[in-house]
């Protein structure tokens, strides 16, 4: 187990670096210069170029990846062009607002999610099944950020019960994580069906049903146990897609997250803040997919570590 | 006995979903419409105290602070100006009660009031009035308003109260520019700025702001909200009805960037001033209850810039005829949704006697425009290139545009491009024709932007006329300021038939209000930022 873990932990080194050099050529390369967005149309040639100077911009691509790259391995991720904050600050008080909603999110994923793929592939073909189909297919085509929208107008202007957006209370939740979950929730439902549906095919469920175990037994026993792998495989990737789905959520509920600050870094091209961003959220999903290896390496005895 | 479960449960699935359908889908617009009677504000007895909360779709970048300014944005209740601007326009008392001018307008003396405190307790004094424009106008300091001030020549401080600025050449947009507390005429402690600095712990611009105006600076919270709070100590000027403090305890921007939000925000009561309304939510805005909008010219005028060195828009007779090509009323009536005038001018009317319109030039006469087009050998039209910033409403302008221009045999190609990626073309000088806007208040956006030393940025028309920048200079050096607004009609004239740009729409102010706000007052200059005289009846 602990050789399996190094393993996989220098197996991220190489998924970072390349990342790193993505994340940072992606921006410098598009057009758009973040010092005439924050100098504006009256800033004079020679404001400009002291401006470029000042936060090295003038330097040549590869000295400024090196910079950036000796930066992050310290654990410093620059200072924010457009916010005059270092980017460590703006992510610690942004990272919570964003972790929050999507752990809130991923929570309405699974609550929806692993129980309506269970109900559906047990019922197969049933009508059950086909709403639950109809209802995933609905949720995982429909925009969280509209639906963020409907349902803020519906439950907090049309019907008051919940606060319109902001954040820091319980009740400001409820509303984007719902929006950010019900998508989360359809793939979950859809991976745990077909999942299921295979697993109760297997030799060893008819073996559990010739030996006259009850049909709720071998459900959740042997069939929930075995079929859970992929979804706790999709579990980990989730955070990837909560994250992203987060930024366009941010914007509408108005939640100061890194959602909403990545949005405005790539607009402003503040490149310390996308980069520092985009990175932290790449080390983010590559521990979330090591963290989901390791559960299901647990979840399954059967998986070797070599 | 399932099978029924099961139908029932489909059954409130279906009907709890269409519920959700149905509450979303009913209009507000079908409400009845409240009186929006400005009238009625002020009645009833002042109350002091509350939370007015403003949404902003905007957040400044990236410091608040006079000597560091990016877009000339402020919020302008931390700060004074040494003169404020009447609704008229009129320079009236700010931190100088008066003034007097010498030598033909080459020595001009402020008396500071002398009842007059910074937020953090320092008296405001000539000595600390004369530190902060030399520090305005400081090279190191290197302010966005260096330029505006740059008239300043030296200053002496005669007694503790008064100010004496000494000038080279007469200028007559310095009352303008000492009133324009905005941006560039704001006045802060520059030994607070001097203490806490551009970084660390306690930034100046971010953690810190010092002003004099009538609400100070207590927090900004990045992506979310800035708090203001009353200045007691704050004496107010002739402008308001107020002697001061402020009634209201705070003052809370908040930045909500998407319109839907910061509409429904307002609906519920979260927010009780929209500074922005989109065209698009006008109307469901004003149907609310307890909702009022204002609405009232603008300084914004969108147009369409050629690049007038390129062929073939260095022929003013193709300029002319692509004017004559477009039809501004129905950009703003298709566009705008009726919440725009069709501009026929380098300016906003709101300059009052120095606007100009030429209604023959950029007027609409698609048959003139083609007659125009032959006469400068292309009979057959041409291809252009039209950039515009992917903001839809400019979208759909240019998608119009596209077609107008199709009647008289031009055809148009439409680039989009996000704000970055636009400025890099125009700073590549790789533009044809390109839809922008301005908002300036000051008759100095003409050269700024057709002065030949301005060429090729901000002049991003290319245009270079060496008589035109004579009569530039000359008017900036006018000896009065009503020299200068005659000598810069004059100048619009001659500018007009140069159809430099294709003037499209001025696009109104569009703020909403509650109920609650009483005595609700939009400023020409500051629009909804000076809250002294504003109070909340809850």
């Amino acid at each position: 187990m602990a050789a399996y873990l190094v393993k996989r932990i220098l197996g991220i080194i190489p998924i970072l670096v390349v990342a790193s050099l993505i994340v940072f050529f992606m921006l410098q390369l598009t057009p758009g210069d973040p010092v005439l967005l924050l100098a504006g149309e009256r800033a004079t040639p020679e404001r400009i170029e002291r401006i470029t100077a000042e936060w090295g911009l003038d330097q040549p691509l590869y000295v400024q990846y090196f910079a950036f790259a000796g930066r992050i391995i310290q654990g410093d991720f620059g200072q924010s062009i457009t916010r005059n904050r270092p980017v460590s600050d703006l992510l610690k008080t942004s990272l919570p607002i964003t972790l929050e909603l999507s752990l809130a999110a991923l929570f309405v994923s699974m609550v929806i999610g692993v129980p309506a793929g269970i109900i559906s592939a047990v019922r197969h073909g049933s009508l059950i099944d086909q709403a639950a189909l109809f209802g995933s297919l609905i949720g995982v085509s429909i925009p969280a950020f509209w639906f963020g929208i409907l349902l803020m107008l519906a439950f907090a202007v049309r019907m008051p019960i919940l606060p319109t957006s902001g954040y820091g209370t319980f009740a400001q939740l409820i509303l984007p994580a719902v929006a950010l979950g019900t998508a989360g929730a359809a793939r979950i439902s859809r991976v745990m069906r077909s999942s299921m549906l295979e697993v109760m095919q297997q030799d060893y469920i008819r073996t559990a049903r010739a030996k006259g175990l009850s049909e709720k037994i071998v459900i959740y026993k042997h069939g929930l146990r075995n079929a859970l792998l992929p979804v706790i495989t999709i579990m980990g990737l989730s955070l990837g897609w909560l994250l992203a789905g987060s930024v366009a959520l941010e914007m509408v509920f108005a939640r100061p997250g890194m959602g909403q600050l990545l949005v405005r870094g790539i607009l402003m091209r503040d490149y310390p803040v996308v980069q520092g961003m985009l990175i932290f959220l790449v080390i983010c999903v590559v521990v979330a997919n090591l963290v989901a290896d390791i559960l299901i390496a647990m979840a399954n005895p059967r998986i070797k570590f070599d | 006995m399932r099978k029924a479960n099961k139908g029932k449960w489909l059954f409130f699935l279906i009907v709890a979903i269409s519920l959700v359908f149905a509450m979303s889908a009913c209009a507000p617009g079908e409400e009845a419409a409240p009186p929006a009677d400005e009238e009625d504000a002020v009645e009833g007895e002042i109350k002091t105290g509350g939370d007015l909360v403003i949404a902003w779709d905007w957040e400044p970048d990236p410091v608040i602070d006079p000597y560091n300014l990016g877009w000339g944005n402020l919020p302008l209740d931390i700060f004074e100006g040494l003169l404020i601007s009447d609704y008229d326009f009129n320079p009236g008392p700010g931190i100088a009660e008066s003034y007097t001018f010498e030598e033909g307008g080459l020595v001009q003396i402020y008396q500071i009031r002398d009842d007059r405190y910074f937020h953090d307790g320092t008296k405001i004094d000539a000595e600390a009035v004369k530190r902060h424009f030399e520090l305005l106008i400081d090279e190191e300091v290197d302010s966005m308003s260096r330029w505006d001030f740059a008239f300043i020549s030296s200053m002496e401080v005669l007694d503790e109260y008064t100010l004496q600025f000494n000038l080279d050449d007469p200028f007559p947009a310095a009352l303008s520019n000492f009133s324009w507390a905005g941006g560039w005429g704001g006045i802060q402690n520059p030994y607070a700025w001097e203490e806490y600095g551009p970084w660390g712990e306690n930034t100046y611009g971010t953690d810190v702001v010092v002003g004099s105006g009538p609400f100070k600076f207590v927090e900004w919270i990045p992506g979310d909200r800035m708090v203001l709070e009353r200045f007691d100590d704050y004496k107010s000027t002739p402008i308001f009805e107020n002697e001061g403090p402020a009634y209201l305890d705070s003052v809370t921007y908040r930045f909500i960037f998407d319109s839907s939000t910061a509409v429904m925000e307002f609906e519920v009561g979260n927010v009780h001033m929209l500074e922005t309304v989109p065209p698009e939510f006008v109307e469901q805005v004003s149907n609310m209850p307890g909702a009022n909008v204002y609405k009232g010219d603008s300084w914004e005028v969108v147009y369409i810039g050629m690049a007038c060195d390129k062929p073939p828009f260095d022929n003013v007779l193709v300029r002319r005829a692509l004017n004559l090509a477009v039809d501004q009323q129905e950009i703003a009536d298709i566009v705008w949704m009726g919440y725009a005038e069709p501009a026929y001018g380098y300016i906003s009317p709101s300059f009052g006697d120095a606007y100009v319109a030429d209604r023959e030039t950029f007027g609409y006469d698609p048959e003139m425009a083609m007659e125009l087009l032959a006469e400068a050998g292309y009979p057959d039209g041409f291809t252009a290139e039209l950039m515009v910033e992917n903001r839809t409403d400019w979208i759909s302008a240019a998608e119009i545009i596209q077609d107008m221009f199709a009647q008289v045999g031009v055809d148009v190609e439409i680039r989009q491009y996000e704000r970055a990626g636009y400025y890099d073309v125009l700073r590549a000088e790789d533009q044809e024709m390109f839809i922008r806007a301005h908002s300036w208040w000051g008759l100095d956006i003409l050269p700024w932007y057709f002065h030949s030393r301005n060429f090729p940025y901000p002049n991003y028309h290319r245009y270079v006329n060496e008589e035109m920048d004579a009569r530039f200079d000359d008017a900036d050096y006018s000896a009065t300021y009503e020299e200068l607004v005659e000598k810069y009609r004059d100048i619009q004239v001659d500018l007009a038939k140069e159809a430099i740009w294709v003037p499209l729409v001025q696009p109104m102010d569009i703020v909403a209000y509650r109920d609650e706000v009483k005595n609700f007052n939009f400023h020409p200059l500051y629009g909804i930022r000076y809250n002294v005289d504003v109070w909340l009846d809850e």
